[in-house]
């Protein structure tokens, strides 16, 4: 292998990404060659400098700065991050669908016969209702009447248990 | 915030080699993403989309030449300015080798200084890197290895130029 064709490795080398037939191969050339030793020598040197290299805390003016410049925007951040959360998701299409039929019905040309065909159905439901509660009164009263007889036919089987019916 | 902030900080420090521009461009950065923040897909991860978009901003300024380039700060203001994950004055070798590196990335192409900074300095996966950039994974490993060999060669010169003297 070239020389070139080699340091085209050293980065999967340095990484630990290479399988061992070509980490053997690498290692019988750097054996071989000065300059190709000496380039890797350099670079795993350089890779513990960098991965050492000082982190530096930004001034406090510039945070103060940066903080003025998000603070405003934050809010509405936050917002939009929650109105995106998958738990809300269900509420917010019922909230959509709901959206969709009232601008349906809003921005409708036939508007009046929509409300006509509300208003008729409202009312055939109110006389349901209405005949409904007067057949539930009817029970009701049949109930009473019902109610009463099965009392007045029991009033007399407890004036036979308390009279001489018992000695016979 | 100070978490992203700092992140963003640090990349576009690494990155320009200059503090004052650190900051003038985080700001930038900062500014942008107010303005395109409605654009951010909540499924993705807030952190890689912040720094794609730090990264297109500070090469778009790049390539606009709005600093001065080959003007780095001095290592030694990056170290007084770093934190506890400076080395103590124990480690002079490896302060020498990363003084020389700072130096080295201007030499670089921005492309490649921003994959070998993600990479290298803030220890970023290939994955997380090909998200960023926009890049296949091999795309990503080949710039990788072109930056750190450029920087191997860099810093083999210097050294020859030393021995010179």
């Amino acid at each position: 292998m070239t020389c070139d064709a080699i340091r085209d490795l050293f980065s999967g080398l340095l990484d630990g990404e290479l399988p061992a037939a070509e980490r053997a191969r690498i290692e019988a050339h750097l054996t071989a060659c000065a300059d190709c030793r000496e380039l890797w020598t350099l670079l795993v040197e350089n890779r513990d400098a960098l991965a050492a290299f000082p982190e530096v805390e930004p001034s406090p003016a510039l945070q103060a700065r940066l903080a003025a410049v998000v603070a405003p925007r934050r809010p509405l951040f936050v917002r939009l991050h929650l109105a995106l959360m998958p738990r809300l998701q269900p509420a917010l299409a019922v909230l959509s669908t709901i959206l969709i039929a009232i601008s349906m019905y809003a921005f409708h040309p036939d508007r009046t016969l929509i409300d006509r065909s509300i208003s008729r159905r409202i009312h055939l439901a109110y006389s349901r209702v209405e005949t409904l509660y007067v057949r539930a009164e009817g029970w009701t009263g049949r109930l009473g009447e019902m109610t009463s007889n099965v009392l007045d036919a029991v009033k007399p089987a407890k004036g036979d248990d308390g009279g001489g019916d018992r000695s016979q | 915030m100070n978490g992203y902030s700092k992140r963003v900080f640090n990349l576009a420090y690494q990155f320009s080699g200059s503090y004052q521009e650190a900051e003038d461009l985080t700001q930038d950065i900062f500014l942008k993403l107010h303005g395109v923040l409605s654009k951010y897909d909540p499924s993705k991860s807030f952190a890689a989309w912040l720094t794609t978009l730090a990264k297109n901003h500070l090469i778009d300024v790049y390539r606009k030449s709005k600093w001065e380039k080959g003007h780095r700060d001095d290592f030694e203001d990056v170290a007084v300015r770093a934190e506890s994950r400076s080395d103590p004055e124990g480690d002079v070798v490896r302060r020498e080798r990363q003084a020389m590196l700072w130096k080295a990335l201007d030499g670089l192409s921005p492309d490649v200084r921003i994959a070998v900074i993600l990479r290298d300095i803030q220890g970023r996966s290939y994955e997380e890197m090909a998200g960023i950039l926009d890049l296949p994974l091999g795309t990503v490993k080949s710039r990788i290895n072109r930056g750190r060999l450029q920087l191997a060669v860099a810093l083999k010169d210097r050294r020859g130029e030393c021995h010179d003297l």
